[in-house]
């Protein structure tokens, strides 16, 4: 999953001088995609949801905190759409 | 498709129905069953988790929806001290938070289909501060303060945000306010008289329209006020 999810953050960003990895932060003063970019991106990944037949829920009680977001780096995301895809089975 | 909220009674049904006239698909949200001529889905906007699978379903069928007007409401007058705290719950839930759920489940549809047009409703009373309705008019000025900034994070994706704030149009809601109370509150718009369901939803038909496409992040007051 961390591969595709790559290859979309990858295909949004406007700076691509940069490789992605892991820690690569999605907000904060260093994102590499802007609150535009972010919000396709979850269409994206709520598109991706549907084809594994699931939901992708976004919302977040934090989204937005450098601490607890899913968004805060490439890798909270991913755990968190892979935990969310694992609950509902 | 457009999507109402409240669109059993009152202005909600009124809008619907100009909407069908005009030969729009109206999709109908609503706690109560009421006969109406559109499809109506019966949930409470107080619902998130109803709204956003609601919001799942059309995205997955591959409807194309070009606005959400959020009607849905209600009122209860009572002065601040004596206000009832589960009254006072109520209130913030549906007119506050319940349009907050359908703004945040529904807009991606718009974002989806390249913008769209949302409009919220507040109240006159949320700009005259009228005594006894200090709650009722605290969460619709959150709905306009809440519009306003929702206007600036949909800018991007063309989606357009307004308010409309009628003074006392006669609906369920003005149940209990006396004639004397709507004069009064008549008398405090620039325009003094008492507007008609129909003059409201002359407003929706005009920030519909794409003459509108300028108009996002304010609050319209039917009549004016002073």
């Amino acid at each position: 999953m961390y591969e595709k999810i790559l290859q979309i953050i990858d295909a949004l960003r406007l700076d691509k001088s940069v490789p992605l990895n892991p820690e690569t932060h999605l907000i904060g003063s260093d994102r590499i995609l802007d609150s535009l970019l972010l919000v396709e991106l979850c269409l994206k990944l709520e598109d991706l949801g549907s084809e594994l037949n699931f939901n992708f829920d976004w919302t977040s009680t934090e989204a937005m905190s450098r601490s607890a977001s899913m968004f805060r780096d490439i890798e909270s995301l991913v755990a968190e759409f892979e935990n969310q895809l694992s609950n509902s089975k | 498709m457009i999507l109402v909220t409240g669109a059993s009674r009152g202005i909600g049904l009124a809008i619907s129905n100009r909407l069908l006239e005009r030969g729009e698909e109206v999709l109908g949200v609503s706690r109560t069953a009421t006969n109406t001529e559109f499809e109506t889905r019966l949930l409470d906007v107080t619902d998130f988790r109803a709204i956003k699978n609601l919001s799942d379903e059309i995205r997955l069928s591959g409807k194309k929806v070009t606005a959400v007007i959020n009607v849905a409401g209600i009122a209860s007058m009572n002065l601040a001290l004596m206000a009832n705290p589960l009254t006072s719950v109520n209130l913030v839930h549906v007119n506050f938070l319940g349009t907050v759920y359908s703004c945040q489940a529904f807009a991606p549809l718009l974002v989806r289909n390249g913008g769209g047009t949302i409009i919220n409703f507040s109240t006159i009373a949320a700009t005259l501060h009228l005594e006894g309705e200090s709650i009722y008019a605290a969460t619709k000025a959150a709905v306009e303060n809440y519009s306003k900034t929702f206007a600036k994070e949909l800018s991007e994706f063309n989606v357009r945000v307004n308010c409309i704030a009628p003074g006392p149009i006669r609906t369920d809601l003005l149940r209990g306010v006396t004639e004397d109370q709507i004069n009064r509150i008549v008398k405090a718009q620039i325009l003094a008289k008492q507007f008609e369901k129909d003059d409201v939803v002359d407003l929706v038909d005009l920030l519909l329209d794409h003459k509108a496409k300028s108009l996002t992040g304010q609050v319209f007051h039917v009549g004016g006020v002073r």
